[in-house]
This record gives structure tokens, sequence and C-alpha cells, in this order.
């Protein structure tokens, strides 16, 4: 198993260095020219003197070729320095360490959501298979797949927030206005769980054990519990991952349209503002946290599964 | 001890037509106390539907169960579960008859603490694991282990353990041994005898296999499309069949190889 964890481990190496490499190229190879707009930034009045332009040029050591200008980033990047905002001067780290609390703290409460929306309409589309129930869940479910998460947002901000005023339609002020933006996150991701979750019970509800469990005299919600759950979280766990990863990136809409200050409200007024290095730095976090949320799915998979956990060191 | 009158179980062809397909039709036997009731014929032909309904993990369309006097046939499942320990069952998949997430111990204790006999983990419970399993020839280094690291075997014996565990008065036997090598069989069918004559409990053994329903059965019934064609004394039904189905079955069965009878009685 430690071999397993290490090999994973090592594996993220080329792919951090393969994302580096897109972000920093992506802005590298993007229209305007960096020197000009820090300069309009520092000074907007100035004009474009050429003299000027030409200072800011070695200053950011745009003459230097592509991949000495991408190995001089990296390297930063590695020590924890990924420059400072054009904009505002600050450092793009701190900005960035302020950030992720918000965007983080979104996308667990919309996982949180699609959980719990999942597995509870799932068991309920599975428990009462092929009744009205079952075809009702089943029919909104599609219906809730073909819908737009920004639609979606729009719509409960009318709802909820300036119809019936329980929410804020804006801004975070109190964990209390995560709930919209994170409900709407879970709804949006919550289709496949359920989906998911209805198949997996089923299968499992075919099985012997279950019998056997029904014979032992155990109800229908003990089998669940007891019984079929255990049997279908590593299922659940894949999807969890793949969803927690969907649900960062569709972060970066839905915060935009609550404006929480996130990471994503963040990165896309930056990229609006030619913000090269924030730009930069906040796209090779992006990718370095999917990256990481998909070595711990890995990581977690060997702990799960208790056939490979306890292995022959189990005691009685 | 169990009593089953005149059960019929059907379904209806479609959902808007009053057609109904009779899965099993008619049937009415009774299981005395210490007493084995084989049960025979081909695969399809309601065998399982019927262990089910004795069971009452279905309900019949119509017909009565009865069970120790009382008629269990409308029993709601909270009532119904209370009485689970008194009924148990082997089914005949060895490979989903437990939860393979589930270790072996807890698979067998999970029934007594259900019916409240042992606590959890209690001294009390291990004790009752370890003689359970002795009586049905396993080792304690089974008890950690999760039914997939187990052999077939190996897995119907700690089935065995859980049915005895609670000490019940009627057992179904829905083809324990059809997926298990010969010796295996022999063995355990040895062991639900054994059982039988200190537990004195009824059971319901079903199988295609006509060696083993002789092995174990006191009495016979032949089953087939859904109706039990005759049924008797399991040496009358065996060597003096009436019908021409369990005719065809007990040639085939004196043609065959089969299970020795002695070296389960013995």
């Amino acid at each position: 198993m430690k071999k397993i964890i290490i090999n994973r481990m090592l594996m993220i190496v080329p792919t951090v260095i393969t994302i580096a490499f897109l972000a920093f190229s992506i802005m590298y190879f993007s229209p305007g020219n960096p020197a000009e707009i820090l300069m309009r930034y520092r000074n907007p009045e100035g004009g474009t003197d050429p003299a000027a332009l030409a200072h800011y040029e070695e200053m950011l050591g745009l003459d230097d070729p592509f991949f000495t200008q991408f190995e001089n980033w990296f390297t930063g990047v590695l020590g924890g320095d990924f420059g400072e905002s054009f904009k505002t001067g600050n450092p793009v780290n701190e900005e960035f360490f302020y950030r992720i609390g918000y965007t983080l703290m979104l996308s667990f409460t919309g996982l949180a959501f699609s959980l719990l929306i999942g597995i509870t309409l799932g068991f309920l589309s599975a428990e009462f298979k092929d009744s009205w129930i079952d075809n009702f869940l089943r029919f909104t479910q599609s219906i809730k797949m073909s819908i737009p998460s920004f639609w979606l947002a729009l719509f409960f901000i009318y709802v909820f927030a300036t119809q019936l005023k329980w929410f804020s339609a804006f801004g975070y002020n109190s964990p209390k206005d995560l709930i919209l933006p994170g409900l709407v996150l879970g709804l949006s991701n919550s289709s496949r769980m359920v989906r998911l979750v209805r198949t997996c019970i089923l299968e499992e509800k075919s099985s012997g054990y279950v019998y056997t469990a029904r014979v032992k005299g155990l109800s229908e919600i003990q089998i669940f519990f007891k019984h079929i759950l255990k049997n279908i979280t590593l299922p659940i766990i894949t999807l969890t991952g793949v969803s927690l990863v969907s649900m960062i990136g569709g972060s970066l809409i839905i915060e935009n349209i609550f404006g929480l200050p996130g990471i994503g409200t963040y990165l896309v007024s930056a990229i609006v503002a030619k913000d090269y290095p924030v730009s930069m730095g906040f796209l090779f976090a992006y990718g370095i946290i999917i990256v990481l949320i998909n070595l711990f799915i890995d990581v977690l998979y060997q702990f799960v599964d208790p056939r490979v956990r306890d292995g022959a060191n189990a005691e009685i | 001890m169990i009593e089953l009158d005149n059960i019929s179980k059907s379904y209806r062809k479609n959902i808007f037509g009053n057609q109904r397909t009779d899965i099993v039709k008619d049937i009415s036997f009774r299981i005395k106390k210490g007493e084995t009731l084989g049960l025979i014929g081909a695969s399809g032909c309601g065998k399982t539907t019927l262990a089910k309904i004795a069971t009452r993990l279905m309900k019949p369309t119509t017909g009565q169960i009865k069970f120790d006097g009382n008629d269990i046939t409308e029993l709601s499942e909270t009532e119904m579960r209370k009485m689970r320990r008194h009924i148990q069952v082997m089914f005949q998949n060895p490979e989903s008859a437990l939860n393979p997430r589930i270790r072996i111990y807890d698979s067998i204790a999970e029934i007594m603490r259900i019916h409240k006999i042992h606590k959890k983990n209690t001294a009390d419970e291990k004790r009752k694991v370890k003689e359970l399993i002795e009586i049905v020839g396993l080792q304690e280094e089974h008890l950690i282990r999760y039914p997939g690291e187990l052999s077939g075997g190996q897995v119907q014996r700690a089935v065995l353990a859980r049915v005895l565990s609670v000490d019940p008065k009627f057992i179904v036997a829905d083809e324990p041994t059809s997926m298990l090598d010969v010796s295996v069989q022999a063995q355990i069918l040895k062991i639900l005898k054994d059982a039988q004559k200190e537990y004195q409990f009824a059971c319901l053994f079903i199988s295609h296999n006509i060696g083993v329903v002789k092995a174990v059965s006191d009495r016979i019934a032949v089953m087939n499309e859904g109706v039990i064609l005759e049924e008797g004394e399991t040496n009358i039904i065996v060597d003096f069949p009436k019908t021409e189905f369990a005719k065809e079955l007990m040639y085939n069965y004196y043609a065959d190889f089969y299970v020795d009878a002695d070296l389960v009685a013995n």
C-alpha cells in the first residue's frame, strides 16, 4: 500500500510541471504587452514613453527567451513567490491564501449538499423502485441535469433572495451566505449522484446477503445503513472526487454571480484586467488543487476498502 | 411446527391484463419438529419462491402459513421481524450469502445482537461464536477474514453457524450445497443432520440433487411447474415413484453420480 501511495505522489511531479508550463504559455502567448499594461497601472496619466517602456520590459525580463522566462517564473513559484499583482502591487500568494478559504468553503458546502441530496433521493428512488416516487425523481433528475448552473443561480437569487428575502443575494458576511451558492452547486452536481446511488442500491439489494439480512430480522433501513452502504461507498467516493473537482471549477461561475470573494472572482477580474502574475499564479494553483484532490481520493481508496486496510493484521 | 395450506403465488402478466402466471399453485405440506422434508424439482419450478414464502420473505397470493400453531400469513413486517430468529434460511450461492465488507465474526454475531441474545463484543458472544464455529468445522483464524477470502464450503459453514446461533425452530435450506464439491457437500450435510438431532428443528431441504435430498430427508416432495406431484416417505418416493416426472428424475438419479447416503448418516 505504501508503494502505491508513493507511486501516486511521484506521478504528480510531471503533472505539476505540465500545468505550470501551460499556465505560463497561455499568458505568454496571449495578446498585449505586460510591460505596457504594468506601466499604465503604475502611472495612468503617463502615456507610452518608449524609454520608460524599455525600462519596464527589462524589469520584467521580457527580453529573455521564452524558456528563461518560464524558468524564472517557475523557480519563483516553487519557492512560494508568485510575483506581485500589477494592479494592486500585493504579493499574489497572499491574495491567494486569503481567497482560497472561501472557494474551498463553497465547494465543500456544495459537496455536502450534493451528497445529502444524492444519497437521500437515490435511496428513495431505489426503495420505491418503479413507483410514482421513483418515476418523479428520475424525471426531475433529467430536467435538472439539463439546467445550467448559472441559470439556477439567478433563479434561486430571484426566489430566495429577492422575493422571499431569506438569504442575501450578494457578498459574504456570514457562513449563512454560503447556503444559497452551495445549494446551487450541489444541486447541479447531484443528478449523477442520485443515479449512481440508485443503481448501486438496486444491484446490492438483489444479492444474497441482503436476503440473509432480512432473514436475520433487520429492517430495510437497518439493512441499508449496516450492509448496503458499506458496499456502495467505493463508487460514491469515486464520484465524490469527480464532483469536487467539477465543483471547484463550477465555483468560478457561482462565485462571480453571488459576489463571493473566492479565487474564481479574482481570477476572472485578473484575466479581464490582464493582470498577468495573478492570472498565471491562480491558474497554476487551480490546477494544483485539482491534482491534490485526485491524489487524496486515490489514497482514500486504499483506506476505505477494509479488505485492503486490515489485511491479515485484524484482531477480534 | 410449520404448516403450509393451499399456498399459491401468482404475478400479473402485464400491467393492464387480468391474466396471471402462477409460480406456485395450491401447495400444502407440514413439517414436524425434528423432521426434514426434502423438496426436489427441476430449476425454475418454483422451489425458491416456495422457500421465500415458507419463511415469509414473500407473501403468498392465497393460502395460509402456520408456524407453531399460529397463523403468520398476514403478520406485518415489524411483527415478523420478532419471529425471524425462529425461522432461518441457508441460500444457494456462498459467494453472495455474506456481506463482502463484513468480517465472518460479525456476520455470525449480528443475528444474536439483533435478537438481543448477546450484547456486541461481550465475552459471552465471543464464546458462543467460537463454540459454533467448532461445531461447523471452522478455525478461529477464519473469523477475522472477509467472505471473499474463504472458500465456498467455508462460507457455507459460516452461514450454518449463523443459522444455528439463534437456535431456530425451522430451517429452510435452499440448495445449500449445490455449488460445493462432493466431499464438502457430505461434510456440511452431516453437520446439518447432527445439529438437527441435537436441536430438533424442522427443516425444509430444497435441492435438485436426489442423492443429497435422499441423504438428509425423512420425507420427500416432488415438485414440477409450481405443483407438488407426490409426497411420501423418502425410500418409497425414491424407489417407487408414481408420476411420470418423478420416475424420470429417479431414473436419471440412478444413472448419475450420487452422494453416498451412508457417508452422511454416519
